[in-house]
């Protein structure tokens, strides 16, 4: 079987010549969801060409077919030959064979081979919101009572951020270890029991459900994303780096202080994770090496290429800010502070344009479990610096923090 | 007619150490060098014993007691001392030499006008006869003495070969043989391996120092110098067996080396007869050994190039 | 049951090449426990093994098997406690012997042996039982020397001549790796029926995650000569293959930990 592909507006047609069959299936499979990956949701395959087509080839399409559904895009047979139309009328799976090319489908002819990259496209959500920042730190103080140490903070639909704590067991549940790192979002918690070793939980609100954890360290920004923009792999450079989003962030909120959320397929995260939280008495003891590779431990590479990553992150620009005490200066970028934590989840396709936060969120902790829960860091060690994290594309929505961080 | 006799009688003693041989060398693969002292060991032990007025028997088998002892001081060497195979074996050899000149005593004892283990063959035999001096074998007149030796070597032979084929397939037997072709084996069975080493060794020695003792009552003497190059020997008669009958089955390994050990011996009375310088017998024997060491991956070369060859040819 | 107690092994000790194998590892197992021990090549996995059948004797701590101790034993006498299959499917038996007289050897494990005859034929009937259980039609082959069959036949000999006479403890050291995978298979499947139906005590050196997962009912995972994981219980009833996979990723990951990672994270952490 031979593939051509070519761009005709928001069109991607395949051209597709030979047999579709068992030994090909894959190869057809493969490729179209490479280009969905790849953000290419309108596909019509010119079928003009394919004198054969099996079950096995069937099954293909449809593999295609329901990762299109996924994303809202649209997946179209033209052209067909008689005897692969009559195979999928006859096997049921007409409905989208279309014989003729859609209404908007541009009548010169497209450029072959070359897929469009639309610029970086944005969009204003609400112009006048802006983001509360509010801070829990009971961490690293030392606390007689344990009690003392955790607080109740529940993740509401406009909560977003990260911390230690763990799933609020009902009231009378007893004294607990530490808790584990946690990312929270649009009302949904991913967090990594510390015991559990690399298998993260997570918590959905639903209906009167809101995820509630006993923190003992947290960072919450609550109210509604001002923007949100794309970003794609532009020419040469494949990779979005952390930085670069943020620069886009503070282009469009204007703020020196933003929180953002980003979801997209990874081109390389760089980061610890929490592994004994019990002993987090002092900071300054609790990073002293050696000790410190029971208690976090660190990526070592950059790793989880092309899975999807949500990720939540408080920046600020300039002069490192006092009342922003739980942000950090990015070696690589002194004048950026961030504190950034990611989830990790198995690659899934993510629709084009404007999309809404919620639903987007939702859809990630719809599906597989996540992976891992990980506090992002900037690793700009000489020659053996794995860098920043990176992201190859995705959707990053934000918002300027208004006030002062609150501290509870 | 008693060359070929003779040969026959020779070569049939010397099996005796090839058969212990083949449990050192084939059995548990071990290169024992000892074999050229305990089989000079033997023949002086047995000719000290018969001039001091022993029964030849009894003489016959604390030369083999003598042998067995030699055997298990080098798998000693070798077992508890960690000392590498061949030198244990020069070890024992180098010292038996002393061993054996001690016994004797000096470097000779001639066996004359004593009595041998044929001699209650050769009192049957002339009883049969009626004392005549050559007696008509299958045709063949041969002289009765000739006759009694060969025909208690044969029956020594016959029985040693099938106890020894008997023990083969006992369990210390199967212990001993699985000892020789996987020593990581044995020790997971909860065997240990140096004694089975150990006790190998003395068994063959014990059978080369039989040898020995047979041997210095046919030639009629014991000599110091007599086990030089003994160890080429048997492994030629080995070899040759092996090449008669295969290497498949412990009946056929016994036999085998039985068989290839007179065909060995009738062929070095032939050459020998043909005018073979009795000086050039050790290099004869040892480019024998050397030819059939070689011999078989050189066969598989040169057919590989005969079968390549017409590859070539068909196309 | 099994009783292993600070046992430390150094190989070329005082020299550039100076390996510590084994660094005070203790680890005491039940009656009737199948454990597999995984970990990265080189973490001392068969020494821990090799250590127990008396392959060498331990630089320091003790070993206690069915409350004897038998740390100084030689290991041709723990066999007799010991049953054990090696990696290389050549090792366990004797290629030039017939199957009927490998077979007969270690019927006699830890007994002594004399001069009956071996293979006699209610013994040989006897074998012919049990190998036909193996469904490899060695039993019509009884007199074919073991060498001339394949690594898989011969592993499964081995394990059945390792458990001929109830072992009190089995070794096994990833006796399945050098196999192509049917074969290997087989034997795993084969190592389970014989473990459970015998209620066996065991140790498996594998690398095959599955493999660890399916068969035991705990996992030890070693690395640099220590054990660094010991899933047993509730815990081992859940432990799926990736979890061993992230375990592997933990201890690679903190081998790559060094300071410079604890003084980046340090100014950044909180
Ligand atoms: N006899 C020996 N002499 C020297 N070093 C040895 C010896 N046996 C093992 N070692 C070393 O000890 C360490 C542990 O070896 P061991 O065979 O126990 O590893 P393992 O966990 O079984 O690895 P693998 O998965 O590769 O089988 C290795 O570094 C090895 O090189
Ligand atoms: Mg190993």
């Amino acid at each position: 079987m031979q593939l051509a592909h070519s761009k005709h507006g928001k069109y991607l047609l395949i051209q597709a010549e030979g047999r579709l069959d068992a030994s090909w299936s894959d190869l057809f499979s493969e490729t179209l969801l490479k280009y969905i990956r790849e953000g290419e949701h309108q596909v019509l395959v010119d079928a003009s060409g394919l004198n054969f087509l099996s079950s096995a080839g069937i099954r293909s399409l449809l593999i295609v077919h329901k990762e299109l559904l996924k994303v809202g895009g649209t997946f179209r047979l033209v052209r067909p030959t008689d005897f692969v139309r009559d195979t999928i009328t006859v096997t049921g799976f007409g409905e989208w064979l279309r014989s003729d090319f859609p209404g908007d489908f541009p009548a010169e002819s497209g450029e072959a081979g070359v897929l469009a990259h639309p610029d970086r496209e944005h969009y204003v959500l609400a112009g006048d919101s802006g983001l509360t920042l509010i801070r829990l730190d009971k961490l690293f103080e030392k606390i007689s009572t344990s009690s003392g140490r955790e607080k109740k903070i529940a993740f509401g639909v406009n909560d977003f951020g990260f911390g230690v704590g763990e799933a609020f067991q009902g009231a009378d549940s007893a004294d607990v270890s530490g808790g584990g790192e946690f990312v929270a979002a649009a009302g949904h918690v991913a967090l990594q029991p510390p015991d559990e070793r690399g298998r993260p939980d997570y918590l959905i609100a639903e209906k009167e459900y809101i995820p509630e954890l006993k923190c003992r360290q947290m960072l919450k920004y609550s109210g509604d994303m001002s923007h949100i923009f794309r970003f794609k792999p532009i020419d040469e450079s494949p990779a979005n780096e952390i930085s670069k989003i943020i620069d886009t962030v503070f282009d469009l909120t204007g703020a020196d202080a933003a929180g953002f959320v980003v979801l997209g397929e990874i081109e390389g995260l760089v980061g610890a994770s929490l592994v004994h939280s019990a002993d987090m008495s002092r900071r300054d003891d609790f990073l002293a090496w050696p000790d410190v590779r029971d208690r976090l431990s660190f990526c070592g590479e950059r790793s989880y290429a092309h899975e999807q990553a949500l990720i939540t992150g408080i920046a600020a620009r300039g002069e490192r800010r006092e009342d922003f005490t739980a942000l950090y200066p990015m070696p690589s970028r002194p004048d950026l502070s961030v504190h950034i934590h990611a989830v990790v989840f198995p690659y899934q396709p993510l629709p084009n344009g404007r999309l809404e936060l919620k639903s987007s969120v939702s859809r990630f902790f719809g599906g597989p479990p996540p992976r891992a829960v990980m506090h992002l860091i900037d690793d700009a060690r000489p020659a053996i610096g794995l860098g920043e994290s990176a992201l190859i594309r995705g959707a990053c929505w934000c918002g300027p923090v208004l006030n002062p961080e609150v501290l509870l | 007619m008693s060359l070929i006799i003779g040969a026959f009688t020779m070569g049939l003693i010397l099996s005796l150490l090839s058969l212990g041989m083949l449990i050192s060398f084939r059995m548990i693969r071990f290169m024992d060098i000892t074999v050229d002292g305990s089989i000079t060991l033997g023949a002086s032990l047995a000719a000290v014993l018969i001039s001091a007025g022993w029964n030849p028997w009894v003489a016959t088998l604390a030369a083999m007691g003598g042998g067995f002892l030699a055997g298990a001081v080098t798998g000693l060497l070798h077992a508890r001392f960690k000392i590498p195979e061949l030198l244990s074996g020069i070890l024992v050899m180098t010292a038996l030499y002393s061993v054996n000149l001690r016994v004797m005593g000096r470097s000779n004892i001639p066996l004359l006008d004593v009595p041998s283990v044929s001699a209650a063959m050769e009192t049957f035999i002339a009883f049969m006869s009626g004392g005549a001096e050559k007696i008509n074998t299958l045709g063949w007149m041969i002289s009765s003495t000739d006759l009694a030796t060969f025909l208690t070597t044969l029956f020594i032979c016959i029985l040693i070969g099938t106890l020894l084929f008997r023990f083969l397939l006992t369990h210390l037997g199967t212990a001993l043989r699985a000892a020789g072709d996987n020593a990581q084996m044995v020790l997971a069975q909860g065997l240990n391996n140096k004694t089975m080493i150990i006790f190998s060794l003395a068994l063959a020695n014990g059978l080369v120092a039989l040898s020995g003792a047979l041997l210095a009552q046919y030639q009629g003497f014991a000599d110091v110098q007599m086990g030089i190059g003994m160890m080429v020997w048997g492994l030629a008669s080995i070899i040759i067996g092996e090449a008669l009958v295969g290497k498949a089955g412990l009946g056929l390994a016994i036999t085998g080396t039985i068989l290839g050990t007179i065909l060995f011996r009738l062929l070095i009375a032939i050459a020998l007869r043909w005018g073979l310088n009795p000086n050039d017998l050790k290099l004869v024997t040892a480019l024998f050994v050397f030819a059939a060491l070689v011999a078989p991956s050189w066969i598989a070369t040169l057919k590989k190039k005969i079968s390549g060859g017409s590859r070539y040819a068909q196309n | 049951m099994l009783k292993i107690n600070g046992i430390r092994k150094t190989f070329l000790p005082n020299t550039p090449n100076e390996v510590r194998a084994l660094r005070e590892v203790s680890l005491h197992i039940k009656e009737g426990s199948f454990t597999a021990v995984i970990g990265t090549n080189g973490s001392g996995k068969s020494t821990l093994l090799n250590a127990v059948a008396g392959t060498f004797e331990p630089d320091a701590g003790s070993i206690h098997l069915n409350n004897l101790d038998i740390t100084r034993w030689p290991e041709y006498r723990r066999a007799h406690l010991v049953g054990r299959v090696f990696q290389n499917p050549f090792a366990g038996t004797a290629p030039g012997m017939t199957i009927a007289e490998n077979i007969v050897i270690s019927m006699h494990r830890g007994k002594s042996r004399g001069l009956g005859t071996a293979v006699t034929r209610s013994v040989r009937d006897e074998i012919a039982d049990r190998v036909r259980v193996l469904k490899m039609g060695l039993e019509d082959r009884l007199d074919n020397p073991i060498g001339t069959l394949s690594g898989g036949q011969r592993q499964a000999l081995t394990l059945l001549m390792a458990t001929w006479l109830r072992p009190k403890l089995l070794l096994l050291d990833e006796h399945t790796a050098a196999l192509d995978p049917k074969s290997a298979a087989k034997i795993s499947e084969l190592t389970k029926d014989i473990v459970d139906h015998e209620k066996l005590t065991a140790l498996m050196v594998t690398h095959s995650m599955q493999q660890a997962v399916d068969l035991p009912n705990r996992i030890i995972m070693m690395h640099r000569g220590n054990i660094v994981e010991d899933v047993h219980g509730d815990q081992k009833t859940r432990v799926r293959v990736p979890d061993l996979m992230a375990a592997f990723d933990r201890i690679a990951k903190r081998d790559l930990f060094d300071e410079s990672v604890a003084t980046l994270l340090a100014r950044q952490y909180g």
